[in-house]
């Protein structure tokens, strides 16, 4: 145990060294307009040393690498972000508070999650939460680059698709542990197929693609049955293929995909800017302030990762993906030493969504894969996308909490 | 005068970067061994006074009735999960998990933690155990 903590405190000490010397370069490079700016960006050390502490604290079981690797991410986020539009650093740093403030929250919340389970129809009641939660933008949402998945509340911007992601695997988690017949796994197909074809109106593919590949990873783990696997597999080729024939923006995205260079000034204008600041940055990067990252569109949400490549180089973008790796691990680690079955699969469902959304993202920008909007999570600058990764992570934390104090204090029997 | 300042501190980033990467993989590596040691069999030993026999002690050491405990003791006074013994640093500490008689160990009930020596002998339930190091 001490050995562990002695080189978590040096990891952390490594965070502060990165985000003394990055924040001293930038503030040469920005000139920095008015205090409040140099204030909030101190606050975020002091912010990560007092979380790192607290969680020692309260959780001497939990998982302290959660609070490392999440202070390296946003500590990237915030870098880049207050390289690329300086204006969003403050909301960021906020955005940053309120979700490790969740993260707690929610650690103490999942620790108990039978109670999530109590009430007679809680089930259902959670599968109508995400319904609502998805069609509330539909109805009252607002189109912000190209999809219709946004809600505004006096200047506030909120996404209620990532909050239904978390609902909709506790339900799901519920569902499998219970009914594993043929039947309820078509129900459970019907219900999915309905969601996505909600998405697909919304024209926000990348949570349409989130929500239906963690719905088929659950039901292959819930019921190891590779029928139903399989099914599933054919059943995504064919609604891509149909929906590239039916949607026109899908058939847009899957041809940037395959030829980026058939409209570079239209069409596939993103991509292509993004690919050239990646190609741009070589092995160690232009160094901070030396690209040009304000070329790429919408870089300070969807398109991060490219700055990163472009800045920080290959080796910066490769340490990124292995905070990534390290995270899942992780989250599989906690879902493997569960032993109940719900637990598991919460923790199974959750993991596989953050892995499925880096993958989705990382992918799209570097096109390997067809480019979708979803965030980075973390990294990205974005309240929702924030505040729901801290929620995953502090659910997994909290079930592993359960795990290590289930094993220490056993009930007596007789 | 920037232009040269990030150039050459974009290498150092790069190293920090991943000093903190190896600390996190040591961090991993350091779980992933400590749950394996768990099982790894130590020099210290448990004898019954019934005859029953001696076993050698993991690092940790569940006992109690329940079948997948390591030593188990059969006995209606013994609880299903009774009193686990582990090895801190060179000593071996037995802790009692709540069990409903309770663990006596030379004649006195472990409330907590007890620290254990050569030769103590450990009551759980009716049965008489021996600490041999």
């Amino acid at each position: 145990m001490e050995d562990y903590l002695k080189d978590a405190s040096k990891a952390m000490r490594y965070i502060f060294w990165i985000f003394f010397i990055a924040f001293m370069l930038l503030f040469i490079h920005n000139k920095p307009q008015g205090f409040n700016t140099i204030y909030f960006t101190l606050a975020f050390p002091v912010l990560i040393y007092i979380v790192y502490r607290i969680h020692i604290k309260l959780f001497p079981l939990g998982e302290i690498d959660f609070i490392i690797l999440t202070s390296f991410l946003t500590e990237m986020g915030l870098i880049m972000i207050y390289r690329v539009a300086p204006d969003l650093l403050i909301k960021q740093i906020i955005w940053i508070l309120a979700g490790f403030f969740v993260y707690f929250i929610s650690s103490y919340v999942s620790k108990y999650y039978n109670i999530l389970y109590k009430f007679k129809y809680s089930e259902i009641l959670y599968l109508i939460i995400t319904f609502i939660l998805i069609l509330s933008t539909l109805i009252f949402g607002r189109e912000i680059g190209g999809a219709k998945n946004w809600l505004t509340f006096d200047g506030i911007y909120i996404q209620p698709a990532e909050a239904a992601k978390v609902i909709y695997i506790i339900f799901l988690a519920k569902y499998l542990s219970v009914k594993k017949q043929t039947k309820d796994i078509i129900i459970l197909g019907i219900i999915t197929i309905l969601i996505v074809s909600i998405f697909a109106v919304e024209k926000d593919l990348g949570m349409a693609f989130l929500f239906y590949s963690t719905t088929l990873f659950l039901i292959f783990i819930g019921t190891s049955n590779l029928i139903y696997t399989s099914v599933g597999i054919i059943t995504l080729v064919f609604g891509t293929l149909l929906s590239y024939f039916l949607f026109s923006h899908v058939r847009i995205r899957i041809q940037a995909w395959l030829n980026p260079w058939m409209d570079v000034p239209g069409k596939t204008y993103q991509i292509v800017q993004s690919l050239f600041a990646i190609g741009s940055g070589g092995f160690f990067g232009t160094g901070l302030g030396m690209g040009h990252p304000e070329y790429i569109p919408v870089v300070s949400t969807d398109f991060i990762f490219a700055a990163i490549s472009e800045e920080f180089g290959l080796l910066g973008a490769i340490s990124l993906i292995l905070v990534y790796f390290v995270i899942i691990y992780r989250g599989t680690k906690v879902a493997i030493d569960s032993k109940n079955e719900t637990g598991a699969l919460i923790a199974i469902g959750l993991t596989s969504m953050f892995a499925l959304q880096v993958f989705t993202i990382i992918g799209g920008v570097i096109k390997f894969i067809p480019l979708t909007g979803v965030t980075l999570p973390f990294v990205s600058y974005g309240g929702s996308s924030m505040v729901m990764s801290f929620v995953t992570l502090g659910m997994l934390n909290g079930i592993s909490l359960k795990e290590a104090e289930d094993y220490e204090q056993v009930e007596p029997e007789y | 005068m920037f232009t040269l300042a990030s150039q050459i501190l974009k290498y150092v980033l790069i190293i920090l970067i991943y000093l903190f990467l190896y600390r996190v993989f040591k961090i991993i590596y350091l779980d992933i061994k400590g749950v394996r040691r768990e099982r790894q069999i130590t020099k210290a030993k448990l004898e019954f006074l019934n005859g029953e026999g001696t076993y050698n002690l993991f690092e940790v050491t569940t006992i109690g009735r329940a079948d997948d405990c390591d030593i188990v003791v059969e006995s209606p006074y013994v609880s299903s999960k009774h009193a686990i013994i582990k090895k801190r640093g060179k000593n071996f500490v037995l802790q009692d998990l709540n069990s409903t008689n309770g663990t006596i160990l030379n004649g006195e009930k472990v409330k907590k933690i007890s620290k254990l020596k050569n030769g103590d002998i450990i009551l759980i339930g009716d049965t008489e155990l021996k600490f041999i190091l």
